[in-house]
Formats: C-alpha cells, structure tokens, sequence
C-alpha cells in the first residue's frame, strides 16, 4: 500500500507540473468574471432570489396582519401551505421540516429561495436558505434528468451547530421521479428532512416560469392535485 | 521546478488581499485543476473561491481554510454539473478541457467519487492533514479515514487490472 501511495504522490505531481498556471491579477479576474459562461449562475438568479425574499417577507407580513394573528412563515406547521418556485423548480407542500441537532427546524420570515437554472433537461437545484435566530439552515436538492423522466439524487441540509455545515453524510441517491412535465407528488421522510404533502416540478417549462420578482409567492392554498401517483420516497443513503 | 502546494503559513491576517491572492493564486489553481481533472474548470472554479473571497475579506478568521473549503465545494459543483458530457463525450472534453497528464494510475484518480478523490488530492498533493481535509469536504475526520481506505482499496484493484 505504501508504494501505492508513492505513486500517488508522483502521479500527482506530475499533473501539476504539466500545468501551466495563467497569470492572475485581482483586478483582471472580477472584470473577466462578471461576464459568466452560459453554464454560471447568472445575474438574474441572484437578483430573483434577492427579491424573492423580499416578496417572502411582505407577504408572511400582509398574512399576519390581515389573519390579525402573529406573523406566520411559509412552511410552518399551521395548516397554511408551503410554497415557493423559481425559474426552474416549483414547491407545495402542507409542512417542510429539518431534523438537525435534536430539534425541528422550519423554513422562516427571512427565507431565500434560489434555483442554479444548470442545463435545460439536464440539471438544476432547488435551494433554500434561512436562519434561526444566528444559526444558519439549508436545504438543497439537486435533480437531474435523462430528457424523458426527471429526478432528484442529492438532498442536503445543514447541522444545526453554531457553525452551521452540511449533515454527514451527504444523502445521495433517486428520492424521487416523475416524467418531465409532471410534479413529483408525494412524501419525503429522511432522518434530516421530513416534507408531507408535496408536489414538487423540476425543470418546469419556459412558459410556466415567471422570470420575475414574483418567482417565490406565499400560497395558502393546498398543492394542488395531480395525476401523477403518491409515492413515498424511499429513503436512501447511498452515500459514495 | 518548485510548486507551491499551499498558502505561506504566516500572519495573513495582516496581508491585503491583493497579497494574499498572489501567495494563493496558484495554488487554488492547482488544486482545483486536480479536484476538476481539469485546467480550464480549476481556474474557473478557482477564480470563483478568490473573487467570492474578495467580498468577504477581512470577515474570514483563516483565509486560506476558507478558501481550501470554497474550492472543494466549487469543484465538486463543477463535477456535477459536467457529469453528462463527461460521461457522454470523455475523449472529447478530456482532450479539449484540460492540460493533465493521464495514465492509468491518473484516470483511475479521476474516476474515483468526489469525496474520495478530494480526499486523495489533498492527502497526496496538499499533504493536508486529516483535520483540515476533513474541514474542506465537511465531514468528520474518521470520515476522511474510511474515505481514503476505500479510495485506495479502488485504486489498487485498478492498477491490478
């Protein structure tokens, strides 16, 4: 094992000594990087998802004061439905819940809503992003798709802990699939993230995503219902 | 040749950060190439880690921990975004995106999953320790462990084949 790990070495080495490393100038990269390749996150996205919160926040504002009641957030557990879309992915669900550093988390008053738009029919994300009192929560779902059906194959969450990091390990595997063009309709209950009542569509069309503020809305309604079949996701923990 | 395979160790809370970006510069490039398996995505990813570093200068207590992590999470982003045209088009996209060397050895490297493969490069180039490998890819150190036996258990029957 030990000459393996010699020729690791040396193999590695060799790669970086046949790099030719290109000249750098801070400056010259922040120019050069504000003009992202089409596979980048691009502007838009972040100026969405900034104002997304935004309509999050007025809304949850405009439901408390006209329910008379405390403020209420999307995803917390009190009946009122959860919902949030992007350009590429759309969410109902009746309750979304983190199960981090022995308690529940829910997606709150200041939450971020955002979507790597990726490759058409290839890959794109949804990923949410708030914060408890200091400490910082996460979900991400990464999904994938063949051009006929579509997936997701990693859902992630933070900890928990002051310095908040990603649950180990990572969960990676199918969760769930439906035909493109149709929302995934079901329950999601792994050991960090239990969603009940969820329709979720990834890689939605061009016409059915608003590129506007208004990508992420408070919805009080229920998800909707569809034709696509109720299953549960199977919880998988593939890991690598 | 002399490689620098990491930032000087030294008060960097002192440097600015266009110092800290010369000292760092090709190193990120270097590890992120290898964490890619590609020179044209290292530098990407690289340039990405440093500019997102620009912003925050000065918040960061250890810039260059900061930007070890930034650049495993960059890389590993990149992997899954160009998973399907590796797949699809490997000659094509390995000849076109990269400078790297390949034999067997390497491409065995390159196939491995991303956690293992993060967790060969900085064991094995960086000389990173299990602590600050386990701080990039975010797991526990006993993670990194059973990451790089099984790395090295693939490898191994790789290079017996």
């Amino acid at each position: 094992m030990i000459a393996l790990e010699d020729r690791i070495r040396t193999v590695l080495r060799c790669e970086v000594d046949a790099m030719h490393v290109p000249d750098a100038v801070p400056g010259e990269r922040l120019v050069r990087v504000t003009q992202p390749p089409t596979r980048r996150r691009p502007l838009y996205v972040a100026m969405v998802a900034a104002a997304a919160a935004v309509v999050v926040t007025a809304g949850v504002a405009v439901l408390a004061q006209g329910r008379g009641d405390t403020p209420t957030v999307p995803g917390a557990p009190t009946g009122l439905g959860f919902h949030v879309e992007t350009p590429t992915v759309a969410m109902d669900a009746d309750s979304v819940e983190v199960i981090a550093a022995d308690r529940t988390w829910v997606p709150t008053g200041d939450l971020v809503v955002n979507s790597d738009p990726g490759m058409p029919n290839e890959y794109t994300t949804l990923e949410l992003t708030w914060h408890d009192g200091e400490i910082e929560q996460r979900i991400y779902m990464y999904f994938d798709s063949d051009g006929v059906d579509w997936w997701a194959n990693e859902i992630r969450t933070y900890d928990g802990q002051p310095e908040a990091d990603w649950v180990d390990p990572i969960a990676t595997g199918e969760y769930f699939r439906s035909p493109l063009g149709t929302p995934f309709v079901g329950d999601l209950d792994l050991p960090n993230l239990r969603i009940s009542g969820m329709t979720l569509e990834a890689f939605r069309s061009p016409t059915n995503s608003p590129n506007s503020a208004e990508s992420t809305t408070l919805d009080t309604a229920p998800p909707p219902a569809t034709g696509a079949p109720v299953v549960d996701a199977a919880t998988k923990n593939a890991g690598e | 040749m002399t490689t620098q395979h990491a930032p000087p160790a030294g008060p960097l809370e002192a440097q600015t950060f266009e110092e800290f970006f010369s000292d760092a510069w090709p190193w990120a490039f270097r590890l992120a190439s290898l964490l890619t398996h590609s020179t044209e995505a290292g530098e990407d990813v690289a340039q990405d880690a440093l500019i997102a570093m620009s912003q925050r200068w000065g918040t960061a207590d250890r810039p260059a921990a900061y930007l070890r992590a930034s650049l495993v999470n960059g890389s590993y982003n990149w992997n899954r975004r160009n998973r399907t045209a590796r797949t699809k088009l490997p000659l094509l996209v390995t000849s076109e995106q990269s400078h790297l060397r390949f034999d067997e050895l390497a491409d065995a490297i390159a196939r491995l999953p991303f956690r293992q493969r993060a967790v060969v490069v900085m064991r094995y180039y960086s000389d990173y320790s299990e602590a600050e490998i386990a701080e990039a890819i975010g797991c526990r150190p006993g993670t990194v462990k059973s990451l790089a036996a099984r790395a090295l258990r693939t490898l191994a029957k790789e290079i017996e084949r």
